[in-house]
């Protein structure tokens, strides 16, 4: 692959382009489909793909161009860099000196390859697609169970013309598993995630039995009338929030074009002082880790938020250069299938972001609550403003809490607010995190469950 | 060409074992273009060349994705098929065994479209200047202080070939825009979007004024800055027709959608036959609308598609069906099944769903209704179609007083049952509008148009922002 690479770059000078960035991405994904208690398909994509980028220059100043194909051969990797090169020609760059970052070595990181992932076949597979159905068929109430257990190995190949050149492969590990349990007419969903870049098998039959328990816990469920009260939020409900708000509102660019409610906060108080929030891309066996970013900076451990306090922005080259900043290995293709990284144009983007745990396990979480809710998942957070931090969710799943006591499932209910606010009315972290995904299927949000105060909830 | 690999594909995934196979070949150029803050956040295009193979082996699926090179494709096709039914054995070993399709009499069609400016031929920096204009056309008014704007457009073939003899070459050019602006007057911040999307080449720019659009989201987020907040409460309502046709796709489409019935997911199970709308509603889901956003001759699984009758004068009349589910319910496919792309397999979709126009002039939607509020546009939603609640957040909202429309109101939702608010709808416009999107399920984004004249309803639940 890195002939190819080598190939498009030499191209791209020959095309009088000032530097030249070519990313490839090869992946082989496995995936198996369970609907209605079913193990009913099987899904194996192959996939491998390019994107460049270019700089090129015109009267002293420079602009930026990008382009990408799945179709590997020379004809279509010189149309490509013509048309990166054309996409440039509007595209100036407003600051001087821009530049892919010069090749540097890295330090290599541990586990984010499973050997075992691309070696398992669709036999196994199945096997295990039975055990799911067997493990989440624990009551009769259980009419349904959906979902999905996917494996993922890829490659990832980049060079630039300054002489970077490298790779490294990767796994994912990722179950997800819908239950519904009826009861009368009545349907109550569960649902239950994990994510590793390690393959193992009990999870995912942990993982299909805990969706049944959640999908159980919701019978009857009861709307509960609106008022302010306190809310715990658990490991997927905050990654849910945080991804579409903070995880926005962190990237340098935003800042840059005051699109964040966090331009010029540095060394303010942003949230409550419990709160400890760092981006770490090496942590060991995280879907977020690699050795760099998809521009190749070595990716690192920073803090964001300091006992509240704002720390930094993230940075990928372009936006650390305009600042006259170092980027913080935060370059990311966002991209929520991996088949598709390599055509999405990097920006500024989380790794593995990470709340630190608190003190306090879930028990006493719930024991300071003298009226409130545990939320467990959410939907609608994609509706969030990054821009003012408003957001308004839907708690999908969600327990009445009464004197220190879970009490019974709620529906309906409905928490609105603002980031910020929200972040500052923090009063209680826990000390249990769990690895959910974030918006690029190779990035995480590790996080324990939070407890914030005094949160308008509406039925 | 894409046909040829196509069949190849068939032709070893049926040596190789399956029972049936379909096969799609994509070839396809792309080019993604967002504008904000004077600068191009993405100006990007890329060309797209993949393989999906789906095979039927004793009763279970098994599908394959690859994408493809140029004078290799061969090897790629032939591992891909060998990978479909390498999976469909083994989904077979656990599976119950239930799944089977219709099928259908072979076909042997091209679906051409007549282009005068191929967009592959169009250079990018060309398509740049689209969203450029259209963000300088919003800077008329002062209180404009930002806008954005966004370019896609895809063109190509799509090749489908199924082991029943279908042999389709589907040809695309599909050009999609929208901008938004943003008014701003102390702190209050207000925000309006507009979209616009055509099946043709580059030539349609020659046809259209982009100002229009630009103005027009410029001129309603100035409007909104004098807007009051909602009442509360219930209120007969004439909605537009970018919230009517949201509410129709959201809340009535996707119901309709046949694997949700299978499934038990929806609350139109079991009600074919039924009055579940008042007699004026007449609702279709057509993917042979001239022009129309999400139509196409074919669909993805090879069968020819059809004008889908869903609702008739309030009676359910249909489902939309793929083979599968076609052959669950003892019917024929009536062409339902899309797929996002060549590495999706196909699911049961809507094209264009659209509540058909009636007699009303809009003046005597408002002489009917004389109080209430008038709703317009649509920033998405809530639906569970399982529980049949729905919850849509307007973009623009007037409180109608005497007949007339009167102040705007800002951050209104409407809310509530899908059945009761389908009886609820007393009186439809003539002036029927469709409008293009772009459709999510099980991860898999489809362009969908939806289309509605304005509509009175006789109560709706009008609550703050959602």
């Amino acid at each position: 692959m890195h002939k190819l690479l080598d190939y498009a770059l030499k191209y791209a000078e020959k095309q009088h382009a000032l530097q030249a960035e070519a990313l490839a991405v090869k992946s082989e994904v496995l995936t198996l489909i369970i609907e209605k208690n079913d193990v009913k398909t099987i899904e194996h994509k192959r996939d491998q793909g390019l994107g460049v980028r270019v700089i090129t220059k015109k009267f002293g100043k420079q602009y930026i161009g990008s382009a990408f194909t799945l179709n590997l051969n020379k004809k279509s990797i010189e149309e490509i860099i013509k048309n990166a090169i054309q996409s440039s020609r509007f595209r100036k760059i407003d600051f001087s000196n821009a530049s892919f970052p010069i090749s540097k070595t890295v330090q290599a990181i541990k586990d984010i390859y499973d050997a075992k992932i691309p070696v398992i076949n669709p036999e196994q597979l199945m096997e295990v697609g039975k055990l799911i159905v067997e493990s989440a068929s624990i009551d009769e109430k259980i009419n349904s169970i959906n979902g999905h257990l996917t494996l993922i190995s890829y490659w990832v190949y980049l060079a630039n013309s300054l002489g970077l050149q490298a790779g490294y492969p990767a796994t994912i590990y990722n179950v997800s598993i819908e239950a519904i349990a009826q009861s009368l007419n009545e349907l109550y969903s569960g649902e239950e995630d994990y994510i590793s870049r390690v393959f193992n098998e009990e999870k995912a039959y942990q993982t299909a039995r805990a969706a049944a328990l959640t999908a159980l816990s919701q019978l009857n469920s009861k709307q509960i009338k609106g008022e302010v009260m306190d809310v715990i939020l658990a490991p997927e409900a905050t990654s849910e929030l945080l991804m579409h708000t903070l995880c926005q509102e962190i990237k340098a660019d935003m800042i840059q074009k005051n699109q964040s409610p966090l331009s010029g906060k540095i060394n303010q108080d942003v949230s409550s002082n419990l709160v400890t929030i760092i981006d770490d891309g090496k942590v060991e066996g995280a879907v977020g880790s690699k050795p760099y970013d998809d521009e190749g900076t070595s990716t690192e451990t920073k803090t964001i938020i300091e006992k509240g306090i704002l720390k930094t922005y993230l940075y990928d080259a372009f936006s650390a250069a305009r600042e006259g900043k170092k980027p913080s290995g935060n370059s990311l293709r966002q991209s929520s299938e991996i088949i598709r990284k390599y055509a999405v144009e990097p920006q500024a983007a989380p790794t593995n972001l990470i709340i630190k745990p608190g003190t306090e396990n879930f028990e006493s979480l719930v024991e300071n609550v003298k009226k409130g809710i545990y939320v467990k998942n959410v939907i609608g957070a994609h509706t969030s403003n990054a821009v003012t931090g408003e957001f308004s969710v839907v708690a999908l799943t969600a327990y009445k809490v009464e004197n220190g006591e879970i009490k019974f499932p709620v529906k309906n209910a409905m928490i609105a607010g603002n980031i910020l606010e929200f972040l500052k009315k923090i009063n209680g972290v826990g000390k249990n995190q769990k690895q959910c995904q974030s918006l690029s299927i190779d990035s995480s949000i590790i996080t324990p469950c939070i407890r914030v105060k005094e949160v308008a909830v509406s039925a | 060409m894409s046909l040829d690999l196509a069949e190849k594909a068939v032709d070893y995934a049926l040596n190789f074992g399956a029972e049936y196979a379909d096969v799609r070949v994509e070839k396809i150029k792309v080019t993604s273009i967002k504008y904000s803050q004077e600068r191009f956040d993405v100006a990007s295009s890329g060309l797209i060349f993949g393989v999906g193979v789906r095979a039927l082996v004793n009763g279970a699926w098994g599908f394959a994705a690859s994408s493809l090179i140029e004078d290799e494709e061969e090897n790629y096709i032939k591992n891909a098929s060998k990978l479909a039914v390498k999976a469909g054995k083994a989904a077979s070993l656990q599976s119950k065994k239930e799944t089977s399709i219709t099928l259908l009499k072979p076909i042997k069609d091209e679906d051409k479209i007549v282009v005068k400016k191929d967009l592959g031929s169009i250079s990018i920096k060309e398509k740049m200047e689209i969203p450029i204009n259209l963000v300088e056309a919003t800077k008329f008014n002062k209180k404009i202080v930002s806008a954005s704007a966004l370019y896609l457009d895809e063109c190509g073939e799509k090749a489908v070939a199924t082991s029943d003899g279908v042999k389709i070459i589907n040809e695309l050019s599909r050009i999609y825009f929208s901008v938004r602006a943003v008014a701003k007057e102390g702190e209050k911040l207000t925000s309006i979007h507009e979209s616009e999307g055509f099946l043709s080449g580059f030539e349609v720019f020659d046809k259209i004024d982009l100002r229009k659009y630009a103005i027009k989201a410029a001129e309603k987020a100035v409007k909104m800055l004098e807007a009051k907040p909602a009442v509360k409460g219930r209120f007969k309502a004439i909605l537009d027709p970018k919230i009517a046709g949201t509410f129709i796709h959201e809340a009535v489409g996707h119901a309709c959608e046949a694997d949700y019935i299978i499934t038990n997911q929806s609350i139109l199970c079991d009600k074919l036959g039924d009055q579940i709308a008042s007699e004026q509603v007449t609702i279709y889901d057509d993917s042979t609308l001239s022009g129309g956003w999400g139509s196409s001759k074919y669909d993805d699984e090879g069968v020819p598609t059809k004008k889908r009758i869903l609702i008739e004068n309030g009676v359910l009349k249909e489902y939309i069906l793929n083979r599968e589910t076609a052959k669950k319910l003892g019917v024929q496919s009536n062409g339902g099944a899309r797929a996002a792309s060549y590495a999706h397999k196909p699911l049961v979709r809507m094209s264009n769903s659209y509540l058909s126009p009636k007699d009303f002039s809009f003046e005597e939607l408002l002489e009917t209704v004389k109080e209430g509020v008038y709703v317009k546009g649509s920033r998405g939603g809530q639906v569970d179609p399982a529980k049949g609640v729905f919850q849509f957040s307007a973009e623009e909202a007037f409180l109608i007083s005497e007949g007339e429309i009167a102040e705007p109101l800002f951050d209104v939702s409407l809310s509530g049952s899908i059945l009761e608010t389908l009886k609820k709808i007393f009186a439809i416009g003539k002036d029927i509008e469709h409008h293009p999107g772009f459709c999510g399920k099980n991860s898999q984004f489809i362009p969908a148009g939806d289309g509605s004249p304005h509509i009175a309803v006789q109560e709706v639940i009008v609550g703050g922002k959602i």
